[in-house]
């Protein structure tokens, strides 16, 4: 958590905390830095440096000797800017630029602090001219960042053209391009034209009925989609299963072996007349549950058992 | 092409089958039947207006629950089928423990207060409660189960949290050096209104129950947990939850907002 | 006894016979035999008791999962003993021992059982005329079986007049209560109804005292029968108008814990004209078969003074485990 050393304040106490760094990297509350600093300039609290109110700036890192190298490190590229073709072999500007991390290591830890700002000095003043004109010289990574950009910007504007003219291709072609297959077959094939004017009109209709199909296949998935999460957010439930023992039972009506022809069925029994040759049941039969029908098939029963075995 | 044609009629078909199949299949499953049920019982009650409310005691509060007309009695359970069948020289209790399926029984009484749990017996020593009602002064309440307060509660507190973040990210901002951060353009006026914002749900939260039903529940809770003791991790969580949703909200906002940005952009620096 | 079957013990008496345990050294099963009395000289005029032919007659020729298995037949002088699957006890011991309590899935497997049992009689032209929870038998393996044929005989015949002194008072239907003179499988089924709702109820639905206070107490739970409901039945020999009660209870408020596919099974089977009433197949195809809960397993159904909890297959050699009193007559 970030907190001021000076205050104590930290992000807990005050939400709004601004912690503000200079060149040496020992941060400070907002509102210390307006206060110490009021007058523009003043002493380090940590270290004593002389510091200016107008060298703070927002920490971003909270490990501030990340801030205080990235400061260093613009501060010091304003002056060793040499590109690679500033020096005559690879050997050479590698040296330089090792050279260049040495000093920042030694600015950033503060050690031979006076032996590092002299030598920045004598090289400052030997490379003058050479800095001065990099100041408006790009490097070849930049050049080849802008270059990227260039690209890239180039690269979206084509495939929005390209991804245009496709849709627009798209509705054209079909019809274009088969009319003028149509159009060429019709005029080199010994098929009649209307056989092939058939078969094209089949093929349209399909290729419609196809994208149909295709459209109606993907709102399925998605419904089906759609119906499968609901239905996992319905059954996540914290009941236990109700346990099943058995199944459901369908029954299937007993079938009497007779070992004879078959016996007409009740609906035949009435519709086919066999009741005419019975004797019709009286009301108090019926009453008790016998019926014409009853007695009827039990006879049409009597009569087929075992005719087989004769 | 024609050898496309009886191709495509083929799919067609079997795609159709598939789609009956799909949809007869899943009909039945669709919803399980309790909880479609259970949905209205929150909001209702029972009273038999027969029974003084005075004269129910910790032995016939289960005859009194286990009424025809009382909507959380199920007629065909495990209660019912003893009554139905005359089964007078055994106590209720050991005849329950006989049986599967749904039961009644009575699961802690303070006198005006009765608790009756409703639980699928699965074998003489495996009970798993479904639900449980308590009659106060003889007026029958569903008390709600975990799944629906936690839900509720967690609902009432995502919502606001949702709104705080899509609030929030109108203002990170991205920068190569400095990573996300923060921009507010007018800061004190924004932090205000969202501060407001939320206080508006939070009140509107505290008013879905009023006092009483939040003791009451507490109450209820509390001795649940004693005679259920649950895992321990799941009954802190529960009692904070309980007790007060409010400060494990607030500074969640921020200190779960902050750390998340910080973190890929001070990787990629050290890198 | 013959030399194949050695008796262990007697087991009960009825009013025509005497039933022993015994086990049948052949195969080493346990069997039970049932001893007919000689009875009356009047009854035994023929050579032997009419009910015993009967029983022998139609037994020989049915062979069913539910209908109980006449294994032999041994004649010896004057006395004749039929040899029968040995059953552990009757549905009357279950449903008056209040250590049991009938699930659901019990009562549904026990109707089917029944059920199927009796639609394989009425199939093959048989009425058994004297269903009660007595005759239904049931074994340690859970099955249920019919038994007792001594009242069965052949049904559908227009021109014998069948006696309406049939079947249990309790369990008797009202076309037999008014005296009619022919019936069908409906006398069955009403039975059937009966012997479910003592299921339930754990008692009898109808204990009348007398055929009309059997009748007052049918009417006072399904109401009075209508010229509508069953057009025909003022034709019937002692028909008797009784008054129409005030309102009856309904069967949802008596069978308070039975799901509604089982009321309307019921109130099928206790429809007043046997010609609407629903048959065993008909019964079989109703949607109570088909719901949930599902039947249980036969081994799961509870015997007398025995956790209804798995149940191994006893050994049939073992002698000493307490049969329960198996009665005939």
């Amino acid at each position: 958590m970030r907190e001021c050393r000076k205050c104590k304040s930290n992000e807990y106490t005050n939400k709004q905390l601004v912690m503000m760094i200079n060149e040496c990297g020992h941060p400070l509350c907002k509102n210390c830095v307006d206060n110490i600093y009021a007058l523009n300039s003043g002493n380090c609290h940590v270290c004593n440096r002389l510091l200016r109110k107008n060298g703070f700036r927002e920490q971003i890192y909270d490990d501030p000797l990340i801030d205080k190298e990235t400061f260093l490190r613009r501060k010091l590229r304003k002056i060793y800017n040499l590109k690679q073709d500033d020096f005559e072999t690879l050997r050479e500007f590698g040296d330089y630029q090792e050279r260049f991390e040495t000093l920042v290591y030694n600015l950033v830890f503060e050690t031979d602090v006076v032996e590092t700002n002299a030598e920045i000095q004598a090289f400052e003043e030997k490379h003058k001219e050479q800095i001065d004109r990099n100041k408006r010289r790009l490097d070849e990574d930049q050049k080849w960042i802008e270059d990227q950009l260039r690209e890239e910007r180039a690269m979206k504007s084509r495939l929005v053209e390209h991804m245009e003219t496709d849709a627009r291709e798209k509705e054209n072609t079909t019809a274009v391009t088969d009319t003028r297959a149509i159009m060429d077959e019709l005029r080199d094939s010994n098929v009649a034209a209307e056989v092939i004017l058939d078969r094209e009109r089949k093929k349209q209709i399909e290729k419609e009925l196809e994208e149909k199909d295709e459209q109606e296949k993907r709102k399925r998935r998605n419904k089906e989609m759609l119906q499968t999460r609901k239905r996992a957010a319905e059954n996540m439930s914290f009941n236990t299963v109700i346990r099943i023992a058995g199944r459901a039972y369908v029954h299937q009506p007993l079938e009497l072996v007779i070992n004879g022809p078959p016996m007409p069925n009740p609906a035949e029994i009435e519709s086919m007349g066999y009741l005419a040759h019975i004797r019709a049941a009286s009301q108090d039969l019926i009453a008790g549950g016998y019926t014409s029908a009853l007695g009827c098939s039990r006879a049409l029963f009597e009569a087929r058992i075992d005719l087989f075995a004769f | 092409m024609v050898k496309n044609q009886p191709k495509y009629i083929k799919k067609k078909k079997e795609r159709c089958f598939q789609f009956e199949n799909y949809s007869g299949k899943m009909m039945p499953r669709m919803g399980p039947p309790s909880s479609s049920k259970q949905e209205p019982t929150m909001f209702m009650s029972f009273r038999n207006p027969q029974w003084p409310a005075n004269f129910i005691n910790r032995d016939n509060v289960l005859d009194y629950f286990c009424n025809q007309g009382n909507v959380f009695y199920e007629m065909n359970s495990c209660n019912q089928q003893i009554k139905m069948q005359n089964i007078t020289n055994r106590s209720v209790d050991e005849c329950l423990r006989n049986m599967q399926g749904i039961q009644y029984v009575l699961w802690y009484s303070q006198p005006p207060l009765y608790i009756v749990c409703k639980q699928r017996r699965n074998n003489a020593t495996n009970v798993s409660p479904i639900a449980y009602y308590y009659v106060i002064n003889g007026s029958v309440h569903q008390a709600p189960d975990m799944h629906t307060l936690v839900q509720s509660r967690l609902l009432g507190a995502l919502e606001p949290l949702r709104n705080a973040f899509g609030e929030v990210t109108n203002y990170s901002r991205y920068n190569t050096a400095k990573g996300y951060y923060w921009e507010f353009k007018n800061k004190p006026s924004m932090k205000k209104k969202e501060e407001e914002k939320k206080e508006e749900d939070e009140r509107k939260l505290e008013e879905r129950s009023t006092n009483f039903q939040k003791t009451r529940t507490l109450m209820l809770l509390n001795q649940l947990f004693t005679e259920m003791p649950a895992d321990e991790a799941l009954e802190k969580i529960d009692v904070e939850e309980e007790e007060d949703p409010k400060p494990e909200e607030a500074p969640s906002t921020t200190s779960a907002g902050e750390p998340k940005f910080a973190e890929p952009a001070a990787r990629a620096t050290t890198k | 006894m013959s030399k194949r079957y050695e008796t262990i013990r007697h087991l009960g008496e009825g009013q025509f016979a005497n039933v022993y345990m015994a086990k049948d050294l052949e195969t080493g099963e346990v069997v039970a035999i049932k001893k007919i009395k000689l009875g009356s000289r009047e009854e035994a005029k023929d050579g032997i008791n009419r009910t015993a032919i009967r029983e022998i007659k139609l037994l020989k020729e049915i062979h069913h999962d539910n209908i109980i298995t006449l294994r032999d037949v041994i004649g010896h002088r004057t006395s004749i003993q039929l040899v029968f699957d040995f059953m552990d006890t009757d549905l009357e011991h279950v449903v008056k021992d209040q250590s049991i309590i009938l699930s659901p899935s019990h009562i549904k497997n026990i109707t089917m059982q029944m059920l199927l049992g009796m639609e394989f009689l009425h199939t093959h032209w048989i009425l058994h005329r004297d269903l009660k929870p007595n005759n239904l038998l049931l074994n340690n393996m859970g099955r249920v079986k019919v038994t007792d044929f001594g009242l069965a005989r052949f049904f559908g015949s227009p021109n014998r007049n069948y006696t309406h002194q049939v079947v249990t008072r309790w369990y008797r239907a009202p076309e037999l209560l008014f005296g009619a003179r022919s019936y069908g499988v409906g006398i069955d089924i009403w039975s059937i109804g009966c012997i479910i709702a003592e299921l339930l109820l754990r008692n009898p639905i109808f204990p009348g005292d007398s055929d009309i206070d059997q009748l007052v107490k049918i009417f006072n739970v399904l109401g009075c029968p209508t010229d509508e409901s069953w057009p025909t039945m003022k034709t019937m020999n002692s028909y008797v108008n009784i008054k129409p009660q005030n309102e009856t209870p309904g069967l949802n408020f008596i069978f308070s814990a039975a799901p509604q596919d089982l009321i309307d099974l019921m109130t099928g089977m206790w429809v007043f004209d046997p010609v609407k009433r629903l048959t065993c197949t008909q019964s079989l195809q109703m949607e109570y078969f088909r719901a949930q809960p599902y039947c249980c397993l036969d081994e799961e159904l509870p015997l007398p003074n025995k956790k209804p909890a798995k149940r191994t297959r006893r050994l049939e050699e073992d002698g000493s485990h307490p049969a329960r009193r198996l009665i005939f007559d």
